[in-house]
């Protein structure tokens, strides 16, 4: 028998010994999320972590996501608009009043009724100089008696009013349409008045009520959350709609590591999307799939300033830039070029001809004067230089030079506001109404991105926002898209659609997207 | 001694207030602010509206103002608060260093078990299977991006092999124990120890080699001292000074903690902190992490001189 030395028997033993831990520890790996029998329950993995409770100060959506969970929105947006907390709205003939009736069995998760007080009473804190601590208070700045931050004006009143016990009215500065208030987070700013009520308002944030606040929406929290980890919501009993699901963890996983997170069954959705890359490759592994949300496309444009660069000129760059190509750079066949915000599936949406004619566009350049000295300089995410490099050789065909420049969002749009670059790419989630965009492409409004005074878009926006007659509706929608063509405030290039990964935990329904309560349907 | 241990901490000071206003200033000079964030693009809001908003976060007053702002609050007491979620900068910092020291203490633990052993075997047996294998693990542990790593790690140790979670420190939706906790740790530990294994098992063979020439090592053997009792009392002993200030380096990332590590694995620690604060130029957090590393980096140095003096008492003579 072959004698093993002193040096190969502990290189043996130091080998095994490592291998033992290893595989000790791995033992344990195979038990994870321990279940209740029956339980419906699902792990919804985030990007990026919530950090307030104070639903007004969301900055992401995953925020908002947590936050529908817990309060509910007085009304939502998805392919149609959805009443949630408010049953029913009547306008006045100049749409500067509104009468909010409230659905009566929305109540506290304390068993209190949310009423009508509870909506006054937080618009108002929330408004006020006073409150304390920093707030988002923009939102609020389409109320009477607030000034263009959002915060009470001295002296004056907040154009929110009670009623009665379940009837709002709220007075607006000018006519005010729901198209007015898509992903307002005032919408779900609702706080309770019997135990916030009492306290100055200086020391509501304060009080241990924010350390696992009681909402009126689906779910409660099932343990205290713990910010940049996970959060538990568990459904309530006694949650006016039947729920199809009984528990949801909320878990950060940061967007690099979501595609080994849902392979290895941690996770059975995740938010934002992943890349077309990414979803391709994952696509029928270890039982995932990717839902089409049919609600929602991301359309990818390049918000040009208006100033510099006038309209002929941005239908000229517009001719001269191949969005067929890029979109299929981007998502392959199913990019498709656009030429306005709206989205494909909608009955009103034109089809929209990307048509590229170099020689065309350097006439229509050559007649404006345009300045071929200086550069177009475009800011782009890092994750889009390709695409920024495309159109950095479409525009080189007519002698246009491009400059492309990267950096974090924050960079980037200030970088804007300052003037230093021209054109900025960026993607928009857009949804399916032809006047929810007009804020964007008004005069005034421009701080970031466009600058434009044409009030064309506006107007026309705001004259579909208030015409009740649907097929009027639906003629002034394909004229505006026209519009769009026309004046390019933006130059839109191409959109995509949003596909949701799904494990076989999860029922994908209509438009479904996963981020409110009743969207949501756990296999049992 | 005292007395320049008590220059030290003076001079200390005055630099971790010069490194405050230095980052401030850094911060500050970024394109964008919190407001920015926020609207990304949206433009929904006046140019009024802007100003308004940036007046009542106090964004529109000159770096130097806000800075003494910032620095008269310090000296009370008050690091201030997050734009982004108005939490108390203390409480976030108090949640987040606990994780970072966890899994860079951890991390530091396994290269130093890794490489000091590995470094003096290597240095022992040159042109052994030993020294190669140090040579191979430090050129990897150098070379590799550590994001890469990472991935990778996770990739083959948690989603083919399934020994470990992907990320988090805890199972969701479990009681959080020792062993959930051990066992979350363990991938990014070790894949953050691997990193650092480069330049410590080069550290650690460089000053082994060199005292292994010295005429005092002759000396030990000709005692007849034991081959191991030679290189751990003497050898080691004498090549720890360089290995300990090789380890001192490393001290700002035990503190600020290992970002991409921390950013890929969702671990909760100071590196994220920061990273996330930058991304969303929430500029109250960056200056208490910053206060918060720069402290600790000024007291372990000197905490360090002094055993410096320890392990080897000529030095104490010499000062």
């Amino acid at each position: 028998m072959k004698k093993i030395s002193r040096k190969e028997f502990l290189r043996g033993t130091a080998a095994g010994a490592v291998l033992g831990a290893l595989s000790g520890l791995s033992g344990g790996m195979a038990v994870q999320a321990e279940e209740t029998a029956g339980e419906k329950s699902f792990v919804f993995g985030v990007s990026s972590t919530w950090n307030t409770w104070l639903s007004v100060n969301d900055t992401v959506t995953q925020n908002q996501m947590i936050h529908m969970m817990l309060f509910e929105p007085l009304i939502t947006y998805g392919d149609a608009v959805y009443y949630r907390a408010c049953e029913s709205i009547d306008y006045s003939e100049d749409y500067k009043i509104w009468t909010m009736h409230l659905n009566e069995n929305i109540t506290w998760s304390d068993g209190e009724p949310t009423t009508a007080d509870d909506y006054v009473f937080s618009w108002n804190f929330l408004t006020d100089p006073e409150f304390g601590v920093y707030t988002y208070t923009y939102y609020f700045n389409l109320l009477e008696g607030t000034e263009d931050s959002g915060l009470r004006a001295e002296g004056s009143e907040l154009g929110v009013y009670k009623i009665d016990d379940y009837t709002l009215e709220l007075h607006w500065k000018e006519a005010t349409s729901l198209s007015d208030l898509t992903t307002n987070n005032m919408l779900w700013s609702v706080y309770p008045k019997h135990i916030l009520g009492d306290l100055p308002v200086a020391e509501i944030m304060d009080d241990p009520y924010w350390s696992a606040p009681i909402g009126n929406g689906a779910c409660v929290f099932e343990s205290e959350p713990v910010i940049g980890q996970e959060l538990v919501l568990r459904a309530r009993d006694d949650y006016y709609m039947e729920l199809d699901f009984d528990k949801v963890t909320y878990l950060v996983v940061d967007t690099t590591n979501a595609a080994n997170a849902l392979l290895n069954g941690d996770i059975d959705t995740f938010y934002p999307e992943l890349s077309t890359d990414v979803r391709k490759e994952l696509d029928g592994q270890n039982g995932i799939s990717f839902y089409l949300d049919e609600g929602t496309r991301t359309i990818y444009s390049l918000a040009i300033n208006n100033e510099r660069y006038s309209k002929p000129v941005r239908q000229a760059l517009t001719m001269l830039i191949d969005k067929s190509i890029i979109a299929q750079a981007a998502a392959g066949e199913e990019g498709v070029p656009q030429g306005d915000p709206y989205l494909i599936y909608q009955d009103y949406y034109q089809e929209y001809t990307d048509v590229v004619d170099v020689d065309a566009a350097k006439a229509i350049l050559d007649e404006e004067g345009f300045d071929y000295s200086r550069p177009l300089t475009l800011a782009c995410g890092e994750a889009r230089t390709n695409w920024a490099m495309i159109i950095q050789q479409n525009l080189a065909a007519a002698g246009i030079t491009v400059e492309i420049t990267t950096g974090d969002a924050s960079t980037i749009f200030s970088a804007q506001a300052n003037g230093e670059v021209d054109a900025v790419m960026m993607g928009n989630n857009e949804r399916f109404d032809p006047s929810s965009h007009y804020d964007k492409f008004s005069p005034g409004t421009g701080t970031y991105t466009h600058n434009n005074d044409d009030y064309t878009i506006y107007d026309l926006a705001r004259q579909i926002a208030f015409t009740e007659d649907e097929d009027e509706k639906f003629a002034l929608a394909q004229e505006l898209q026209l519009v769009y063509w026309d004046i390019c405030p933006w130059i839109f290039l191409f959109s995509i659609p949003s596909y949701i990964p799904t494990t076989e935990k999860l029922e994908m329904k209509g438009s479904s997207v996963m981020t409110l309560p009743w969207d949501i349907h756990v296999t049992a | 001694m005292l007395k320049n241990i008590g220059k030290r901490i003076l001079f200390s000071i005055v630099v971790l207030f010069a490194l405050t206003f230095f980052v401030f200033l850094l911060s500050n000079m970024m394109s964008g602010n919190a407001l920015d964030v926020v609207l990304q693009g949206e433009g929904t809001i006046s140019e009024e509206a802007y100003q308004a908003l940036l007046h009542e976060m106090g964004l529109d007053l000159p770096i130097p103002v806000r800075y003494w702002n910032w620095l008269v609050n310090f000296l009370h007491g008050d690091m201030g608060t997050s734009t982004v979620n108005g939490q108390p900068v203390w409480s976030i910092l108090k949640e987040r260093i606990g994780p970072t020291l966890i899994l860079t203490g951890s991390s530091l633990l396994i290269a130093l078990l890794i490489s000091i052993p590995l470094g003096i075997m290597s240095a022992y047996k040159p042109y052994s299977f030993w020294d190669n294998f140090a040579s191979a693990l430090a050129f990897v542990g150098s070379s590799m991006p550590g994001f890469m790593i990472c991935l990778f790690g996770i990739y083959i140790f948690s989603v083919k092999l399934g020994w470990f979670p992907t990320s988090g420190m805890y199972y969701s939706n479990q009681p959080h124990t020792i062993r959930a906790l051990l066992e979350h740790l363990a991938l990014p530990a070790i894949l953050c120890g691997l990193q650092m294994t480069g330049s410590l098992i080069k550290q650690t063979r460089s000053a082994v080699l060199e005292v292994m020439n010295e005429d005092y090592i002759k000396t030990a053997r000709s005692k007849g001292l034991s081959e191991f009792a030679v290189v751990i009392r003497h050898v080691f002993r004498n090549a720890l000074i360089p290995i300990i200030t090789t380890i001192s380096l490393s001290i700002p990332w035990l503190v600020g903690g290992a970002v991409i590590v921390e950013k890929i694995f969702s671990w909760p620690g100071m590196g994220s902190l920061i990273i996330s604060s930058i991304n969303s130029r929430d500029y109250n957090p960056i200056m208490g992490a910053t206060v918060i590393i720069c402290t600790t980096v000024m007291i372990c140095n000197i905490l360090l001189d002094i055993l410096y003096t320890i392990i080897d008492p000529r030095l104490a003579k010499e000062k």
